[in-house]
């Protein structure tokens, strides 16, 4: 989870970009990169299309870094721009079944509020892969800690509720996978 | 909603690329970004000081080699069309540097020293061509002059302007610098009651 003292050089890092100077440019990727391509990667899949995505993500930023007035919600944007240009790619290519599977119905278990607390890192990771897009794209923002749920609403152009509804279903779907998969209870 | 304090980090972690293949693509995006961030503003800042290398070139040979014979010679001392001179002709050249190796560095150096330079150069060619069109009995240069004076005023305007939000830019950076250090402080505190309350 990224510090108070984070999310403030965060903001310093884009004022010093749009003075102009270009060692920000460096620094921003070196602390949003492993991040962005962690998001990306849940969006389109392939390792190698992720960094594909990514790549194209940087260049929407610093083409627009400037404008950006407020440096404070740069991880809201940043998440934007790679969310945008994740779904333009997957647009583009032949067959994206999983963007319809939006609706998808989910099977109904009680949430378990600490799951994410006794899971390790990888069984998550592996059973994120296996949701829907729409489930794994929330789940990923919620997991990567940066912005609050109400930024997660606005990333993904939701209302709050239908946010929080969303990423309830996406945590007991998840919890079905684990349970399948490595028999938690 | 609870969750373990470094619990993102294991997933970014779990997921992390092939090095070789990560490697790669950093290289890539260096070269990517080098030519994305230079690209708009290489030629436009190359195009600016050619054209003013290209004006003062003219102005020069006119007044130095036809001298008094141009038809719109104007009364200022020589000394002034020098130094403009030199002005004109190490931007123009600093432009054509720029275009042959321009790079982020470079392109960060010129914006910084060129927004004042230009301010200067502005203001002293608004001057004299001012001075030139009130002469009396000079016309023919003086289309050029109206142009060339606002062409160089909308210049110091600019300049200007961007000088006056970088120097907004700074002051927000200060108080960020400020309010990052007490963060880290607030950030260090609970580590530091843990340490003592352990020891």
């Amino acid at each position: 989870m990224r510090s108070d003292s984070e999310a403030i050089y965060d903001q310093m890092l884009v004022l010093r970009f749009q003075r102009g100077d270009m060692t920000a440019v460096e620094e921003l990727i070196a602390r949003w990169d492993r991040r962005l391509l962690y998001y990306i990667g849940n969006l389109v899949g392939q390792e190698a299309d992720a960094l594909d995505v990514l790549q194209e993500t940087w260049i929407r930023v610093f083409r627009h870094l400037r404008k950006l007035r407020e440096p404070q919600t740069l991880p809201k944007w940043l998440y934007t721009v790679a969310r945008n240009t994740a779904f333009k790619y997957v647009r583009a290519m032949p067959i994206s079944p999983e963007l319809v599977d939006r609706d998808a119905p989910v099977e109904s278990v009680g949430i378990d509020r600490n799951l994410e607390v006794r899971e390790n890192a990888e069984q998550v990771h592996s059973a994120l892969g296996r949701l829907p897009t729409v489930q794994r794209d929330i789940l990923t923002l919620h997991y990567l800690s940066d912005v609050p749920l109400q930024d997660i609403a606005e990333i993904i152009q939701i209302p709050v509720g239908t946010a929080k509804s969303r990423l309830f279903h996406a945590r007991q779907a998840l919890k079905r996978i684990l349970n399948e998969d490595y028999g938690h209870e | 909603m609870s969750k373990r304090p470094d619990f993102d980090e294991q997933l970014i972690e779990a997921a992390a690329p092939d090095k070789e293949r990560l490697a790669q693509y950093r290289r890539e995006l260096d070269r990517v970004l080098r030519h994305e961030l230079t690209r708009g503003r290489r030629w436009r800042d190359a195009a600016v000081w050619l054209v003013a290398g290209v004006a003062s070139a003219w102005f020069c040979i006119h007044v130095f080699v036809a001298g008094e014979d141009a038809p719109w010679y104007p009364e200022l001392p020589p000394l002034v069309f020098g130094v403009l001179a030199i002005f004109f002709l190490g931007n123009a050249a600093i432009g054509l540097r720029f275009v042959l190796v321009g790079h982020v560095d470079l392109r960060r150096d010129l914006t910084v020293l060129t927004t004042w330079r230009l301010g200067c150069v502005a203001l002293a060619v608004s001057i004299s061509m001012i001075w030139w069109l009130m002469y009396p009995g000079i016309k023919n240069g003086a289309l050029y002059a109206v142009v060339a004076t606002f062409f160089f005023l909308v210049f110091a305007v600019e300049a200007i302007f961007q000088r006056i939000k970088h120097s907004e830019l700074n002051i927000q950076e200060r108080l960020l610098r400020l309010e990052y250090r007490l963060a880290q402080h607030r950030d260090r505190a609970p580590t530091d009651s843990a340490d003592r309350n352990s020891g």
